[in-house]
């Protein structure tokens, strides 16, 4: 499949954590080119299913992505936004944005200009409070057009390519990890399974996980893994806050099973994929972190894909790593057989 | 119960990393035959079923420690810690993954220091563990990203009442549960030796969909601050004061009534007890009070001197006491009163 | 509602974890209207009012208010206190304050050099008029806890008491019960500890297991002098809730209730509430999801002993909520 063209696809339809039906809409019809059994549940997590018989491994990425809300309309007609979860507000001046009310708006977040500031002023940070978000229309217009809690995205721009298979673009957190699901799917489809996989879209994970608690418990899987995406190294991040950008990353920890990382890592060794050991004391900010304990426990995984500059509008992976994340996922898929439970005894 | 304290607490059994003390409890729980479960994150579960309520009472297996994070090219350990305040782990001795390789973590002389970094303390990210290894590959051989650091203290007594040890929180309730299933109690009982409890009640998260209980008591180590400089009123507890009864912590509020049947339990048994001067801090009760349908949560703690670091103290007639009084609850069937 | 009635809801003994005595009262009052009641093992009332349709809507609104829990008693019969919810503590000194049994108590602070703005909750202290340790404790305990005395005052049509936060919306529900008429399953759930983390709200959601979850609670208001930016003011009506710290209502909720109030011509705000979290978020995390939102009345200076809303507000969000159990059809997210 063009995963780039799905990818594109993808980051292009909004979907701000809480809001993600029409994100949905557009991963529903890739779903489709794979398998008919596509369903999405009360709080909006959208569902693949494939595989007849054995044990259900969940594999969820998340749909949803980091964003603004209008709070406030002001008297003159510029609008007070806030992050919904995860933007940072530092980003944000001299941004171009979209704002999603009855039809979609083109919009710039603005701040004082440089000219007018006091000495110092520039080394202070911005809070939400200091900006505005201009569409440039009139009172009139933006009552008419927006209102209190409409979603403001990052401009609807469609990824770009750099050099050596890297590329850029908004929402490649999860996104990037719903195209693994997709290629995964690919992968798949001329393979016989001895297993269920149920491929997740999952909803609101950068607010706090309610996808991957909703979602846990509706498809009460055997086994779960989630992948996210994880920090690549840029000038000033520490070693081992990282992983490099060609490896896959897995995670190990209190979040993690065991024996789901021995699964994770036996696929990437035997198909000799490069990836690394990431290390997560306890939680992982991921939706492993909520389907963990659900139903008495679930056994997770995590695998993550390197990203730079994650929640900005210019995300960068590698597309060679995109795709060897899901050649390590449908190896799970593809071992994952009748013996599962035996696999999954934790040795005291 | 002294004995299997001793045995508990030199266990290594950093959160996420139980398995070695659930081999030895699984072990006390085949000589005692009592059958047992281990769920998916690793909590040890015990059901002795029988009619009436559903209880739980549970403990948690994990201590306080750290995890490598990765390998400087020194050779020298960098980890990560939780639960664990930086200024106690500095001149330590640990070890490090299922080979216990020996470790220390280090700080840089104060003869070399100056003024300045003197008054400073040190942040987890500014210190290692050192095993002694040439260089990354040769630490390699021996350790690797993911292995547990444990603090490697050893059980002591010291003077007629006091215990030393690492892990008192909270071996003294697996200790204090294990003696509670040589009883049988009329009720349909959940014993749970949970796992990853200082990492946010991780296992009780989990174990309590299999429970289901109505009622739950959860045996803990908790702060004892009884020191010089500390006021009364931030004691916490006192340690030698008898086991200590929760009204309030961070994740729980007492429900009046089970408040009032620990009291009324250490009353009627003549069991010294004290209450748990505090409104914070946070039990696996605070994960079972608010799961499903609701469950009522009575805690019994036993005061320990420097909890959270390598070697922490507590009152053996304070753990005795301890057990005694959960065992009354459980015996009288308070767990009819306080629904 | 009489004045009496709401003055004894929003003045009635409840802190997190005590409820009993506001539920007593609650019972009372909605009992004759409901075809069961009961409390569930934490403590939340609920009251069902059965439909036909088969479908189960879960309201609910908190009956604990924030109080100052006994931690300690000195030996001068001075009681050292922590907050037990989200309680202010260089707001809390100078007020009156009252245990459960009627003993009266003065909130004060240790004297420091920088003044009552830098006090914490370790610094109060509470005066019960004893004078030795032996004294106080013949009137209060270690664990007992201690509420803002009531002080119920009408102005116009604003309404000043501390526990607006919320108790006004209790009485809504009261109101509610008795007056909407509705073709679902509708439980009126009066919830627990709210304030220490939403705890009654997810219990009771997961036995009900309801269809739709509309939450009542105070929410911010941005008509004061330096007031944060926030599009809600008193007197323009109750707010539709958008997001708060617990939850993003789902559109599809959002819309049905903004089609119940534009319908019945009932006023609204939107509200995006930064810094609280409500019982919406627990009811809709509950089992595999519910679609979940949440009325909120505008309220002033929310956690202070003098805690203001505009009751047309209030009289417009009971309307709403009856508009929105009429429906027949429920949102689907």
């Amino acid at each position: 499949m063009d995963v780039f063209e799905a990818l594109s696809a993808m980051t292009t339809a909004p979907g701000v954590t809480g809001n993600e039906a029409r994100v949905s809409e557009v991963v529903r019809g890739y779903f489709r080119a794979y398998t008919d059994d596509i369903s999405v549940d009360a709080v909006g997590n959208t569902y693949a299913r494939i595989g007849e018989t054995g044990p259900t491994l969940l594999v969820m990425a998340h749909m949803d992505e980091v964003g603004m809300m209008v709070t406030c309309i002001e008297d003159n007609g510029m609008l007070r936004v806030r992050s919904v979860a995860g933007v940072d507000p530092r980003v944000l001046p001299g941004s171009e944005v979209t704002v999603h009310g009855k039809r979609e708006i083109r919009a710039v977040i603005g701040a004082k200009p440089p000219h007018l500031q006091d000495s110092g002023d520039e080394k202070k940070a911005y809070t939400a409070d200091d900006l505005v978000c201009d569409t440039g229309l009139s009172a009139d217009e933006v009552n008419a057009l927006v209102g209190v809690g409409d979603n403001v995205t990052f401009r609807l721009e469609p990824p770009m390519k750099l050099k050596n298979s890297i590329v850029a673009g908004k929402t490649f957190d999860d996104r990037a990890c719903v195209a693994v699901m997709l290629e995964a799917m690919d992968i798949l489809k001329s393979r016989r399974l001895n297993c269920r996989v149920v491929f997740c879209g999952s909803v609101q994970e950068e607010s706090g996980g309610l996808g991957a608690s909703a979602g846990g418990y509706n498809v009460k899987p055997d086994l779960a893994v989630a992948i996210d995406v994880c920090h690549a190294p840029t000038p000033g991040t520490k070693p081992f806050d990282t992983v490099e950008m060609d490896r896959v990353s897995v995670t190990t920890g209190a979040n993690i099973h065991p024996k789901v990382f021995d699964m994770i890592k036996a696929s990437a060794e035997e198909q000799n994929i490069p990836w690394e050991t990431d290390v997560a004391i306890g939680a992982t900010g991921t939706d492993a972190w909520s389907l963990q304990p659900l139903l008495g426990g679930i056994p997770c995984g995590l695998i993550s894909l390197p990203l730079r500059y994650m929640h900005t509008s210019v995300e960068v992976i590698s597309l060679d790593t995109l795709r060897n994340c899901a050649k390590v996922i449908a190896g799970v898929a593809a071992n994952l057989g009748a013996d599962w439970e035996e696999k999954l005894c934790l040795d005291d | 119960m002294l004995g299997r304290l001793e045995q508990l607490t030199n266990i290594y059994g950093v959160s996420g990393d139980e398995g070695r003390v659930r081999k030895y409890l699984k072990g006390a729980l085949d000589d005692m035959g009592l059958a047992h479960k281990t769920d998916a994150m690793g909590n040890l579960i015990v059901h002795k079923a029988g009619k009436g309520r559903r209880v739980m009472v549970c403990a948690h297996m994990d201590e306080v420690g750290m995890i490598v994070r990765g390998v400087l090219e020194n050779g020298l350990l960098a980890y990560e810690a939780a639960g664990l305040d930086p200024r106690v782990v500095i001149s330590k001795r640990v070890a490090v993954g299922r080979d216990d390789v020996p470790g220390v973590i280090g700080a840089k002389a104060i003869h070399l220091q100056n003024r300045e970094e003197f008054k400073r303390a040190l942040a987890h990210d500014e210190l290692y563990v050192d095993i002694g290894a040439k260089d990354r590959a040769d630490a390699l051989k021996y350790v690797k990203p993911g292995d547990r650091i444990c603090f490697t203290t050893k059980f002591e007594r010291l003077g007629e009442d006091i215990v030393k040890a690492k892990a008192l929180d909270d071996r003294v309730g697996c200790a204090i549960l294990l003696e509670l299933l040589k009883n049988d109690y009329e009720c349909d009982l959940w014993a749970v030796f949970t796992v990853q409890e200082e990492l946010g009640l991780r296992g009780a998260k989990a174990a309590v969909w299999t429970a289901a209980p109505d009622v739950a008591l959860v045996l803990e180590g908790t702060t004892a601050n009884d020191m010089p400089k500390a006021k009364e009123h931030e004691y916490v507890t006192r340690m030698g004061h008898g086991p200590a009864v929760t009204f309030m912590d961070g994740g729980t509020v007492a429900r009046p009534r089970m408040f009032k049947a620990l009291q009324q339990t250490a009353k009627e048994a003549g069991i010294p007890y004290q209450f748990r001067q505090g409104s914070r801090g946070g039990t696996d009760g605070g994960a079972i009070n608010k799961a499903l349908d609701g469950c009522v949560v009575g805690g019994i703690s036993v005061g320990c001197r420097y909890i959270h670091s390598p070697a922490s103290l507590a009152s053996v007639s304070d753990i005795q006491n301890a057990y005694l009084l959960a065992h009354a609850f459980l015996q009288t069937k308070k767990f009819d009163e306080v629904l | 509602m009489d004045t009496k009635t709401l003055e004894t809801i929003l003045t009635t003994y409840g802190p997190t974890g005590h409820e009993d005595r506001i539920s007593s009262v609650l019972r009372d009052l909605v009992a004759p209207y409901a075809d069961e009641v009961y409390n569930d093992k934490l403590g939340n009332l609920i009251a069902l009012k059965r439909g036909v349709s088969g479908k189960k809507i879960m309201l609910s609104a908190h009956m604990d208010q924030i109080g100052l829990v006994v931690v300690a008693i000195d030996e001068k019969g001075f009681l050292r206190v922590a907050n037990v919810g989200g309680v202010n503590a260089p707001l809390s000194a100078g007020h009156q304050v009252v245990f459960e049994n009627g003993t009266r108590g003065a909130v004060y602070f240790e004297r420091n050099e920088k003044g009552v703005g830098e006090v914490k909750m370790n610094n109060l202290f509470v005066d019960i008029g004893a004078e030795s340790r032996e004294e106080a404790e013949q009137l209060v305990n270690v664990g007992d806890m201690c509420v803002f005395a009531g002080r119920f005052a009408l102005m116009g049509n604003r309404l000043s008491c501390s526990t607006l936060d919320d108790r006004i919306c209790c009485a809504a529900l009261v109101e509610a019960i008795q007056k909407a008429r509705s073709e679902h399953d509708v439980y009126y759930v009066f919830t627990v500890q709210e304030e220490v983390g939403l705890r009654g709200a997810g219990t009771a959601a997961y036995a009900i297991e309801p269809d739709l979850g509309i939450s009542l609670d105070v929410t911010g208001t941005g008509d004061v002098p330096e007031a944060l930016p926030m599009a809600v003011e008193l007197g323009k009506g109750p707010t539709v809730k958008v997001m708060d710290s617990s939850v993003i209502v789902p559109p599809a909720v959002r819309r049905f209730m903004e089609n119940a109030a534009a319908e019945a011509g009932i006023p609204f705000q939107r509200e995006v509430l930064r810094g609280g979290g409500t019982d919406t978020g627990a009811v809709q995390r509950t089992r595999g999801g519910v679609p979940a939102g949440c009325i909120s009345i505008g309220t002033r200076y929310i956690h202070s002993p003098v805690e203001t809303c505009d009751m047309r507000d209030y009289e417009n969000a009971v309307k709403l909520l009856c508009a929105c159990l009429e429906r027949k059809e429920l949102p689907i997210a």
